[in-house]
């Protein structure tokens, strides 16, 4: 009987969970170059021995996949904002070594080193990038040029399989195990642009609904195990 | 207990300061060489998850969760606004990425682009305010026809004297991060670490741009675009708002597994 009360409780602690995933992309909404994640848990069968009772529930997977679907450009007239169209992503350097990310809200450091919006150096081909001007051009293979003058070029790369990459926050994605290769002749590069976070406020709000409404149902399911509990006992006293 | 509550609250917070952001920029839309600043926003750091089910052991993939948002930053954007002519000649517009430098009551120095010039008390060529500008061109009071050069070469016609006499030369102050700089209120800015330290340069020389003599520079907001960040904020903190609320149902729901 148990197990009822228990598939209930798992699936409200489900609900809470992707309740806060999408908490997370909604939060996110205007941010630079984020995409959504999608948690979803895959509950296996539930198998019962010859006494009915709950043997096993096969692995229950928990996936957090990251939405890798590009997001709108959108004109910001920055000189040092850049988005890529297409699958390619910026490396930059942290501490913790090489991350990788799709918002290119790039500024300069007190050195006119180029950094991202978390004051991490943007790599070049040739290493980190030392700019004179706050207004440079680039092109769209990355190029950059000071007074006519090559002065470096935007690394992008991209992944074999974008499934590997994860969440490291500050809108910076971990390459984990996936083959990166460079991309520096995709003409994919835009300035005065940035990539606009790939989450769609409506289609959240509808898997918001969803999940409230599936927590309301397993509500009841408790609400009503709780009940005819309750009569039996009652009902059972009564002898 | 449920981090949807909170996040929901990191998404609200962030708004605000986006909306704070634009209607400072909106109020500022005719303030002479304003420079609009813009937010930009962080996902917020990703906490692993234990496993915490209750029916069997939980193979996890990337069990990362996200905690929010928050603001990285909110910087001025130092693009180039529309010279407007209005042919006084105290009025300078930077056609460059210079400040002039400007002598504060305290000694330090700090920079401006908004060159509406005036004379102080102390006959100084000084901003708007009476902050003189650090190089002291000093204009006599039967000065007149005040002449500023593209190089920053400032000459006046002096009552006794046929041709004009030069007062002095305007240097351009250059950063290597103006993003950096922080705006201290009228017009001024001061430099800090992240802006990195001026280095003065003839007007005109390393892309600190000319001066024109006769215009000044208008803010370099655009009404359109701080129209759409207005109403994409409001929306934005409108849905956080359900999150919130729907965090909030949650609970209650939890709270009503008993029912009476």
């Amino acid at each position: 009987m148990n197990e009822t009360l228990a598939i209930a409780a798992a699936g409200m602690g489900f609900d809470t969970e992707r309740l806060q995933s999408i908490a997370h992309n909604l939060a996110n909404v205007s941010t630079t170059g984020y995409k959504r994640s999608i948690l979803t848990k895959q509950v296996g069968m539930p198998t019962f021995d010859h006494q009915m009772q709950l043997a096993n529930i096969d692995t229950v997977v928990d996936v957090n996949a990251i939405d890798t679907r590009a997001g709108a450009l959108r004109s910001t007239g920055n000189p040092l904002d850049l988005a890529i169209e297409g699958s390619g992503f910026f490396e930059v350097r942290t501490p913790n070594g090489i991350a990788y990310t799709r918002s290119g809200e790039f500024q300069l450091d007190q050195q006119g080193q180029l950094i991202n919006a978390a004051g991490f150096p943007v790599m070049g081909t040739n290493g980190t990038i030392m700019l004179t001007t706050p207004m440079p051009k680039i092109d769209n293979q990355g190029r950059i040029f000071e007074k006519n003058e090559q002065i470096g070029q935007i690394k992008v790369v991209s992944f074999s399989d974008m499934s590997k990459l994860s969440y490291l926050g500050d809108g910076l994605y971990d390459a984990g195990t996936t083959q990166t290769t460079d991309v520096q002749q995709s003409n994919a590069l835009r300035q005065g642009f940035v990539e606009a976070s790939n989450v769609s406020s409506m289609h959240e709000m509808v898997r918001m609904i969803e999940t409230l409404r599936h927590f309301e149902s397993m509500q009841k399911v408790v609400q009503g195990m709780d009940s005819i509990q309750s009569s039996v006992i009652s009902k059972l006293g009564q002898f | 207990m449920i981090d949807a509550l909170y996040i929901g609250a990191t998404g609200m917070a962030a708004q605000q300061t986006a909306v704070d952001t634009v209607s400072n920029n909106l109020a500022n839309v005719n303030t002479t060489a304003y420079k609009k600043s813009k937010v930009s926003f962080e996902d917020m750091v990703y906490r692993p998850v234990t496993p915490k089910n209750i029916l069997s052991s939980v193979e996890s993939v990337n069990t990362f969760r996200g905690t929010g948002v928050g603001v990285s930053g909110v910087g001025k954007l130092f693009t180039l606004g529309e010279l407007k002519k209005t042919d006084n000649a105290f009025d300078v517009a930077i056609n460059g990425q210079g400040f002039l430098e400007v002598l504060m009551p305290d000694g330090n120095v700090a920079y401006s682009r908004a060159g509406t010039l005036e004379v102080n008390r102390d006959g100084l060529l000084s901003v708007a305010g009476g902050n003189p500008l650090s190089r002291m061109i000093r204009v006599p009071p039967d000065a007149s026809q005040l002449m500023i050069d593209s190089d920053g070469t400032v000459r006046a016609i002096v009552a006794d004297q046929k041709d004009p006499v030069e007062l002095g030369q305007l240097d351009l102050a250059m950063f290597s991060n103006p993003s950096g700089l922080n705006p201290a209120g009228s017009n001024l800015y001061l430099a800090t670490e992240q802006s990195g330290s001026a280095s003065l340069v003839k007007p005109g020389e390393q892309g600190s741009g000319a001066l024109q003599q006769g215009y000044v520079e208008s803010s370099n907001v655009k009404l359109v675009e701080e129209m759409i960040n207005l109403m994409l904020a409001q929306r934005a903190y409108e849905v956080n708002t359900k999150i919130v609320q729907a965090a909030d149902n949650l609970m209650q729901m939890s709270n009503n597994l008993r029912h009476d």
